[in-house]
């Protein structure tokens, strides 16, 4: 147990204590006692090196982390080893067991499945922040710091979990961090001479109030009661402190008032999908239309001015068909491969016809038309309808007539044509300046989608700016976003739902998956790819789908949103941001290329182009790093090139010992001690033993080395000059590093001077070459 | 060593060849020591001076002690004197003391009829002369010649002095009354200028105490002889001075010339004294090979009193000790042979 340090068992529970909450956020619980298991192994092998090697503490951190990889190896990819070592398919199966937490990470919402790779990423996680607080509070002797790390694993559980935590974790976890604190200055109270002396004696009565550590101690307790007590009490009584602040995450206001971001009363948060990069694999899944559609979840009518949320379903066996029989359509199959959305959700194209889930059992919302499950199918597979809508088709009516005097009258139709109130005057300033000169619904409904997607100078970003602020209210979401025109889809989707409505024209949001990217027949959908789009209701033809985003994200609109008069299938309904539609051929379907209005959008190309090549910046980063560490090794590897041909060097024992001091001098130079310009070698021995702190024998090594070379450079020619002070020189130099500052050592390894000087000498060669070459041309 | 032993042509060690050998320098070691307990034995509290009143004699140089009154000049240089079982004269220095009296006279003895020379008090082994600085110029002069030649020549006649043959002059900087203080050029020869500086505090209480009643030179008695002497000074002058410490030499002696805190440099008698000096230092350590180390530990004593500050220097009051030490830690030290 070291002394100066905190005791390693509480930073362990310290450890433990702050990481109690993130079992909120797992079904299950098995990965925390594993995480318990390895946290003694670390702290144990902690103790064991700190014991054998007193003083050398750098060796701590990584007998720790072997042990750890070792123990974590045996429990979770126990096939993979040789011999019980962790070997390249160990890393790969690790790589593996990673990938699969963020995929369940990203797909699911707290509290996520445990599935293996969950399990084992938190179990890592959570010991190499025990590590991190072992090598803070014990090592480096610095609890405090090592608070830190604690809070940071106590707010990830804080954030994350779609509850309140209880304060209990709170209590817990700060607890245990005052304890190694107060342990911490214990001991540091005991070091001091003149405390360290306790009374033999028990003291009692007065005496007690007044032995000093005693007293200290009881402060300090109080102290720490005390601010404990207010950490949790405080926001829970001052009124404009919310206890969920502390005790429920940060950032997590949904209601619309800080940031202007609108929430989803559904199992999916669109938003933090999609800011929390959507590398996870949600769906794979082959289908039979050329360029699939997006995949729905859900859709829904009601908002309360910052959520959307469905209306309570009518469940039944199939949905009602709103499109009129003259629409010609087709109908399309997909086949879902795998499935990673979490019931009772089901992702397929709109309107289905029919679903088999594989056995599982499933119900229809009758006005949505959207899959309930009971339980998660892993394949299953849908038809759904396509219908050949064209721009004529909507603009005139499917039977000649348009206008709002023909919509239906139930109750659906109605929520859909509902305003917010709050962001009615905007959203009715804007519906009308946008849609005047549209004659029919339909124009009205590509006006405001043009506006939203290009016209009206809207940006993409998942960032939403500030919610401004007039007459000291501050603007509702869509208010917000018609004036800041920033957001993402769900903002766009927003807008052209509340617009469309000012217009008379019915509209719901709609949530689901843009169709993804496809390799060889097979879409893969990640969480990335979530995404929200208007459905706007057009008698005979049903809900139809509009695309307000800009196409940075979601590609050309919907061919019936445009102009031109296409039949067929949606021209390709999505595009990664990555990647520029116009180049991927497997995309499109040939007649599409010349005739949809891809090209209307003349931003998209150039814009996709920039961020294709920003999408190549990880290359070039990993490019600019490996040069990095190349240039970073040049020296270093000429350094140990240059002391193994020095070594092997031989001569008269003159220049041998020369050569050794002059390695000597040169690292020792490196480590920050360089002699004085006037100073003899026993000078130089002086410095080094003090500036060094060499021990005895290290002092004599060096009296032995400095003795070789004053034979060598002044004793009487003939004199014996013993050679071999490599070994000491080598003594003495392993002393002198361990005394050195962090930054002297570093800058030996990778800045030493002699091989600073060769690479000077070569390039002086180089460049003065030609020089002298001529110089003997023409001396010759 | 009670009276000087004459012997015009005699050679202590004439061709003999002595060498620094492992034995001899343990010898000079041991026989040093002996001098230096003995000496201190008398001086208290002062092993520096002590150390370098030794090193100047194994050096066959002279040394020129200055210091106020009364802090033990002439007690230092008795002490050397009385601990080696040589011959040794004393020499007050006074204003109307005559260059005969040093060197010698020759009488005409009626006996032989002829001229017959009598001996100054400079046939001795160890001259101490005190307060130098009172004699005339003249006389200052017959005594310097005698220190550089080592022979003394009265009327045609040369006479050897004897070997070891050591000067030790005490000088006094304050009395400047009927004084002729030594030039620059005369002090140049003297090897080595030592200040002995007041003692300390303890070591003055004890000094109280020792030499309340009588003198402790008084009990001194000889720890080595003359041939001894002589003998390790031969052995000094074998140590070996690699020619990079010889070349540190001339680059000090040549730093000096150049500094612009100097008016003037050291001399070539210079740096053959301080080389000589660092000979003995090594000797001293029983060393048979010099070191930039020795250069430096001797430089200051040997070079101190040879250098004259420039005006500006002066006024910025910095002493030639301040001027030399930034010298030596400016001045590379030659790496020697590779």
């Amino acid at each position: 147990m070291t002394v100066r340090g905190a005791h390693p068992v509480l930073a362990a529970l310290a450890s433990v204590a702050s990481l109690l909450g993130l079992t909120t956020l797992v079904t299950t619980q098995t990965w925390f006692a594993r995480m318990v298991w390895f946290v003694i192994v670390a702290v144990g092998v902690g103790v064991v090196v700190r014991r054998l090697t007193s003083g050398s503490a750098w060796l701590v951190v990584p007998a720790q982390l072997f042990a750890v990889v070792l123990v974590a190896t045996w429990t979770y990819a126990g096939s993979s080893t040789w011999y019980g070592l962790p070997t390249l398919a160990t890393a790969r199966r690790f790589g593996v067991l990673f990938a699969e937490f963020g995929v369940t990470a990203a797909a699911s919402s707290a509290p996520m499945p445990a599935t293996l790779g969950v399990e084992a990423t938190l179990a890592l996680i959570g010991v190499a922040l025990a590590i991190l607080v072992d090598f803070l509070a014990v090592t480096r002797a610095a609890p405090a710091a090592a608070g830190l790390p604690l809070l940071t694993a106590f707010l990830a559980a804080a954030a994350n979990s779609g509850s309140a935590l209880p304060p209990g974790y709170f209590v817990a976890a700060a607890l245990t961090w005052l304890i190694l604190i107060g342990r911490h200055a214990q001991v540091g109270m005991r070091s001091w001479a003149s405390v360290a002396a306790r009374p033999m004696a028990p003291v009692s009565g007065s005496g007690l109030s007044t032995a000093p550590e005693l007293r200290f101690g009881t402060i300090a307790r109080r102290l720490g009661a005390i601010g404990l007590v207010a950490a949790v009490a405080l926001p829970a009584v001052l009124p404009h402190l919310p206890p969920r602040y502390l005790l429920d995450g940060l950032a997590r206001s949904a209601d619309g008032r800080g940031n202007a971001k609108v929430g989803f009363s559904s199992t999916l948060d669109v938003g933090l999908s999609l800011s929390s990069g959507g590398s996870g694999r949600i769906l794979t899944y082959r289908s039979s239309a050329p360029s699939p559609g997006p995949l729905r979840v859900l859709a829904a009518t009601a908002y309360d001015g910052a959520n959307w949320s469905r209306p309570s379903p009518t469940l039944g066996r199939s949905a009602r068909l709103d499109l009129a029989d003259s629409v010609t359509r087709s109908e399309r199959t997909i086949i879902v491969e795998t499935n990673g959305l979490e019931p009772p959700a089901l992702a397929t194209p709109q309107p289905i016809l029919t679903a088999d889930l594989s056995g599982v059992s499933y119900q229809v919302d009758e006005t949505t038309s959207d899959v309930y499950v009971q339980t998660r199918p892993l394949t299953y597979s849908t038809t759904y309808l396509e219908p050949s809508l064209t721009a004529d088709l909507l603009r005139n009516g499917v039977d000649g007539k348009a206008g709002p005097d023909r919509l239906p009258s139930s109750r659906a139709i109605t929520t859909a044509l509902e305003l917010d109130p709050r962001s009615r005057p905007a959203v009715q300033a804007a519906a009308s300046a946008v849609t005047a000169g549209a004659e029919t619904p339909y124009d009205a409904a590509v006006a405001i989608q043009d506006w939203l997607r290009s016209k009206g100078g809207f940006s993409y970003t998942l960032t939403l700016p500030d919610a401004p602020v007039g007459n000291g209210v501050t603007a509702d979401p869509i208010s917000a976003f018609l004036q800041t025109k920033q957001g993402y889809c769900v903002q766009f989707a927003s807008a052209m739902i509340m617009m469309a409505r000012a217009t008379g024209i019915p509209a719901r949001m709609a949530i689901g998956f843009l169709p993804g990217s496809q390799q060889e027949g097979l879409w893969t959908v990640a969480a990335g790819d979530a995404h929200a789009w208007p459905e706007l209701y057009f008698p005979g033809a049903g809900w139809v789908r509009f695309e307000p985003t800009p196409g940075i994200r979601t590609g050309p609109a919907p061919a019936w949103t445009l102009p031109t008069t296409v039949p067929g299938p949606a021209p390709t309904s999505t595009a990664r941001p990555t990647e520029d539609p116009l180049d991927r051929p497997d995309r499109q379907a040939p007649d599409l290329d010349e005739t949809t209005g891809a090209r209307t959008e003349l931003d998209v190309p150039i814009l996709d182009r920039v961020t294709a090549w920003l999408q190549k910046l990880p290359n070039l980063l990993t490019l600019v790093t490996v040069l990095v560490v190349i240039a970073a090794l040049v020296l270093p590897v000429t350094a140990a090139a240059l002391r193994r041909v020095r070594a092997r060097r031989g001569g008269p024992p003159a220049a041998i010992v020369e050569t050794h001091w002059a390695q000597f001098t040169s690292e020792l130079t490196d480590l920050g001690i360089s002699p004085p310009p006037g100073g003899t070698l026993r000078d130089s021995q002086a410095l080094y033993a003090r500036a060094g702190y060499l021990d005895e024998p290290a002092r004599e090594s060096l009296a032995t080395v400095v003795h070789s070379v004053e034979l060598a450079r002044y004793g009487r020619p003939g004199t014996s000059v013993p050679v071999d002070i490599a070994p000491l020189t080598r003594s003495v130099l392993h002393q002198v590093v361990r005394t050195r500052s962090w930054r002297n050592r570093v800058r030996a390894i990778f800045w030493p001077g002699d091989a600073r000087l060769w690479w000077r000498t070569v390039g002086t060669t180089i460049r003065t070459a030609p020089g002298r070459g001529w110089a003997r041309v023409r001396g010759r | 060593m009670t009276d000087a032993r004459i012997r015009p042509d005699a050679d202590l060690a004439a061709g003999q060849v002595v060498r620094s050998t492992p034995e001899a320098l343990a010898e000079l070691r041991a026989v040093t020591s002996r001098i230096a307990t003995a000496m201190e034995s008398v001086i208290e509290g002062k092993p520096g001076v002590v150390r370098t009143a030794i090193t100047v004699l194994l050096a066959g140089g002279h040394l020129l002690i200055e210091d106020v009154p009364g802090v033990g000049k002439t007690m230092l240089a008795k002490a050397l004197a009385r601990s080696i079982d040589c011959s040794v004269r004393r020499i007050q220095f006074t204003p109307d003391l005559l260059p005969s009296d040093i060197t010698g006279v020759s009488v005409f003895n009626q006996d032989l009829r002829d001229f017959e020379f009598r001996p100054g008090a400079i046939f001795a082994n160890v001259v101490v002369g005190d307060e130098i600085n009172r004699a005339s110029p003249k006389t200052q002069s017959a005594l310097l010649e005698c220190m550089e030649e080592g022979q003394v020549t009265v009327d045609g006649t040369t006479y050897a002095l004897q070997k070891p043959f050591m000067v030790m002059a005490t000088q006094n900087p304050i009395e400047m009354e009927g004084t002729y203080p030594l030039p620059e050029a005369q002090r140049d020869r003297f090897m080595a200028r030592i200040s002995m500086g007041y003692p300390a505090a303890a070591a003055e209480v004890e000094m109280l105490d020792l030499h309340g009643g009588r003198s402790p030179l008084d009990t001194l008695v000889p720890v080595t002889d003359a041939q001894t002497v002589a003998r390790l000074v031969m052995v000094t002058q074998d140590v070996y001075a690699a020619p990079a410490v010889r070349q540190y030499v001339v680059d000090l002696a040549n730093a000096t010339r150049s500094s612009p805190a100097v008016r003037l440099g050291a001399s070539p008698r210079a740096a053959l004294h301080v080389l000589r000096a660092a000979r003995a230092h090594a000797a001293l350590e029983a060393r048979d090979h010099v070191l930039p180390d020795d250069v430096q530990r001797v430089a200051p004593a040997v070079l101190g009193h040879r250098l004259m500050l420039s005006g500006e220097a002066t006024l910025a009051h910095r002493t030639p000790t301040e001027v030399l030490a930034e010298i030596l830690r400016s001045t590379p030290v030659p790496v020697g042979r590779r």
